[in-house]
């Protein structure tokens, strides 16, 4: 744990000027609210604070016009987790997941905002409860409802067959700001050339003999990229933001993948 | 290179084990992954179910190949010509007197020197000279232990025909091959081939000829030395249960000596030792009792027989036998007429004949060649008796009248006497008690147990087993015990050292004991012993055709190549398990 604080305080979110939707708070929200900052003006009405009202556009054109500011809110986030037993595949992929989870968590409690975390096809969850034993191989439903201009976080590898590109759409659609993180093993990555292993799928438990010679982990590599490709397009086009992390320890996680996919940036 | 070896062929079959090993093996390293639809069809699965797999042709599976080939060439005697090696065999002289003061350990140095000088990579063989010669050091062995081989030469046999012992060497040595006779005697004849190492070192010498038990109140220990050479005053020193017991200067006599002192009381083994000198082992003798050798007879006569025949007069003035209690303890059996004989038994059976009686006089023909016949003079004797064939050999006879006979059976014999004893003079006369007599003395070797309790090396003593006894074993001095050579019920040894040994069953139950000594007058004898060499005169020509190679260079370079493959393919699969 103290890797992950040590993590979350050298690093915040690239946010940059998204507006959301949230309590009252800190952060820029969508339409006027009681900040300092001018937001635009509207025509008056009774009943508005007379204090707002525009007294010198009035002396310029005879009509009561207000000021409206810009509201602050501490914007709502949906954090999505994927259970698939395939994100505990290995231990050290096991021990990622459950790290870079509490690092994004850590990461939005800095930008204040409200994390609810649900798993798919399980809804809400305790983060330091999760369990990866979900042996369905395309995503579960998301059976918490997601709050409209809120932020929303994916963790997920993507291994899926079908039915990522629907998930991914209705994340990104009326979301402030999306991002989809898509975890994997150094093995999974890239495996290892020339051993001969019995493959044992942690999903369906199907046992495949395989020799991984040059071509095969060639062709391997080669369809691996293609899903990544697939669900980048897909987050990318949605407007959201996709990162590829490779199991590891938290800060290498986040200063070598995250911070390079623009998710982060320095404190 | 040749697979006619047996050996070699049936290590070839290694291969395709090792090949159907890997065929069928279905234990590969297992790994979890998350998505195998990512990785492209491969048909490893030959068919349906998970028996065999494609052959994967995995460092592993070459090493292991490899490993069942270099082992097969190994077991088949693979070679590819060797070095060309010339035997020698060595052939050292058994008998005792090799073992005289230097005499041995100057025959080691110099056999030693001889190896030496022969060069490495020879096949070296060394025998030991003997009734039957003893291989000491194979030839064909891997490893030769020159040193042990010499250890175990031990010289303690008297003089020996060698020539058997030559002929061995030379057919282990090959025409090409050299026999070198280690020895302290002049070369022997007919064996120009072979080269001779004289040893001997001339030496004065005294020897035990012998000690006995005399009979007598009191007992007497007599004693027999020689002494070949000028010695000085020697004693004999007699022991009992480690003791000494009684001390004598030797009585010389013309180089011989013939004396008698006081027998130990109270004991009955004795040791006799005569002052060191330069040959050791013919300095001991051990005096030991003669062994037990009672027949048991059962008397199966009617009381009118026994008392026509005098029987219980006559054997009354035979030694040592006693009444059996069965006929089937018994050695010698007396009875009317036939019964069961078994094996180690002796029947006599005493018939009257029929009809009318007839009176037989001398001259009787008795055959002298049968120990029943010794001593029998028949001067006088009216012998009475009816008429009846009787079977067998001829003892004796009255003319055409057959009067003894000796039937041999399939177990024991049967000796037949057709004899009125109350009529005629037969019993009452002198041949009677010695007929009698002759015929215990010739079962007495049927007696189970020991036949002598004191042998000289090199000759051979016997026990006479009990049917249905357990096997016996012979303890020798220091403990080693050999197996006995049986022919029927007589199980025979030749001891080869001096000494107490002892017949032991094989639970280990002590059942006698008997003494070996050294006695020959011609090994005792160290003044003629020869120092001169002699180089073999007529090697033959070498043939090539049979010179003999060394292929022990590459045998080991194969054993190695063999653990080399074993021990990478046994670190490719801890490297795959990790």
């Amino acid at each position: 744990m103290n890797a992950i604080a040590a993590v979350v305080a050298r690093w915040r979110l690239a946010l940059r000027l998204q507006r959301h939707r949230g309590r009252l708070g800190g952060r820029r929200g969508i339409g006027s609210g009681s900040s300092q900052e001018f937001f635009d003006f509207r025509d008056y009405a009774p009943g508005d604070d007379l204090r707002h009202v525009d007294w010198r556009g009035f002396a310029r054109t005879e009509q009561l016009r207000v000021r409206l500011f810009e509201a602050e809110v501490a914007p709502y986030c949906d954090v999505v987790v994927d259970p698939s037993a395939s994100l505990a595949v290995t231990d050290q992929k096991a021990a990622a997941a459950r790290a870079l989870l509490g690092v994004l968590l850590g990461l939005l409690r800095g930008e204040q905002a409200q994390a609810q975390v649900q798993a798919l096809g399980v809804g809400r969850i305790d983060p330091e409860r999760i369990a990866f034993t979900s042996t369905v191989d395309s995503p579960g439903p998301l059976l918490a409802p997601l709050r409209a201009q809120g932020l929303r976080v994916l963790l997920t590898d993507g291994l899926w067959r079908t039915g990522g590109t629907a998930l991914l759409r209705t994340l990104a659609a009326s979301a402030s700001w999306f991002l989809c993180v898509q975890l994997l093993d150094p093995w999974e990555a890239a495996p290892t050339v020339g051993d001969t292993l019995q493959l044992v799928d942690c999903e369906t438990g199907a046992t495949h003999e395989r020799r991984l010679d040059r071509a095969t982990v060639a062709e391997y590599t080669t369809r691996l990229q293609r899903l990544t490709d697939e669900l980048r397009a897909t987050v990318v086009g949605s407007g959201g933001v996709f990162a590829r992390v490779l199991a590891d320890a938290p800060d290498v996680m986040v200063a070598r993948d995250l911070a390079a996919a623009g998710v982060v940036e320095p404190a | 290179m040749t697979f006619t070896q047996p050996l070699g062929l049936l290590a070839l079959l290694a291969v395709p084990a090792v090949v159907l090993l890997h065929l069928f093996r279905n234990k590969l390293p297992q790994r979890r992954i998350a998505a195998s639809f990512l990785f492209p069809d491969q048909a490893l699965l030959a068919g349906a179910g998970r028996t065999r797999t494609r052959l994967l042709r995995t460092p592993s599976f070459w090493c292991e190949l490899l490993a069942a080939i270099l082992l097969a060439a190994w077991l088949g005697g693979l070679s590819f010509g060797g070095r060309r090696a010339l035997p020698l065999v060595l052939v050292l002289d058994g008998s005792a007197s090799m073992a005289a003061k230097g005499t041995q350990a100057l025959a080691q140095e110099r056999v030693r020197a001889r190896l030496a000088a022969h060069g490495g990579g020879a096949f070296v063989g060394i025998l030991r000279t003997g009734s039957r010669p003893e291989i000491l050091l194979d030839p064909r062995d891997p490893a030769p232990d020159v040193d042990a081989a010499l250890q175990r030469w031990a010289p303690s046999l008297p003089r020996h025909d060698v020539h058997l012992a030559l002929d061995v060497a030379r057919e282990l040595a090959g025409p090409d091959g050299e026999v070198v006779f280690v020895t302290d005697e002049p070369a022997p004849p007919g064996h120009a081939d072979v080269e001779v190492l004289g040893c001997g070192v001339r030496a004065a010498n005294a020897a035990l000829l012998g000690a006995e038990r005399l009979p007598g109140a009191p007992p007497r220990l007599r004693i027999r030395a020689q002494k070949y050479g000028e010695l000085p005053a020697a004693t004999v020193v007699v022991s009992a249960d480690g003791k000494e017991v009684a001390r004598a200067a030797v009585p010389w006599q013309d180089a011989v000596a013939d004396f008698t002192v006081a027998w130990p009381g109270g004991h009955d083994v004795v040791a006799v030792q005569l002052d060191a000198d330069a040959l050791a082992i013919d300095d001991a003798v051990l005096v030991v009792p003669p062994p037990l050798r009672t027949v048991a007879i059962a008397d199966e006569l009617a009381p009118a027989t026994r008392a026509a025949l005098a029987s219980e007069r006559a054997f009354a003035a035979v030694p040592d036998w006693r009444p059996a209690a069965s006929r089937a303890e018994a050695q010698l059996v007396l009875a009317d007429a036939p019964g069961p004989v078994a094996g180690g038994q002796c029947e006599l059976v005493v018939t009257r004949g029929t009809g009318e009686l007839l009176v037989h006089k001398p001259p009787f023909t008795v055959d002298r060649a049968s120990p029943l016949g010794e001593g029998l003079r028949f001067d006088g004797v009216q012998w009475v008796a009816g008429a009846q064939e009787l079977p067998g050999r001829v003892l004796v006879a009255a003319g055409p009248h057959v009067l003894a006979s000796e039937e041999g059976l399939d177990t024991g014999r049967r000796v037949w006497l057709r004899l009125v004893g109350e009529a005629g003079n037969l019993v009452r006369a002198p041949d009677w008690p010695v007929l009698c007599s002759n015929l215990v003395e010739g079962v007495r070797g049927l007696v189970p147990g020991p036949l002598a309790t004191a042998v000289a090396i090199g000759q051979e003593i016997a026990w006479r087993q009990r049917p249905g006894d357990a096997p016996l074993l012979v303890e020798a001095p220091g403990g080693a015990r050999q197996n006995l050579a049986f022919v029927g019920d007589t199980g025979g040894f030749v001891p080869t050292r001096p000494g107490l040994h002892h017949w032991v069953a094989t639970d280990g139950r002590i059942r006698g004991t008997f003494a070996a000594s050294f006695v020959d007058a011609s090994e005792s004898d160290l003044r003629a012993v020869v120092a001169a060499d002699r180089p073999a005169q007529a090697i033959p020509a070498t043939s090539g055709r049979a010179s003999v190679r060394d292929t022990g260079f590459e045998r080991r370079l194969l054993v190695v190549m063999v653990l080399l493959c074993l021990v990478a393919d046994w670190w490719l699969l801890q490297r795959r398990e990790a």
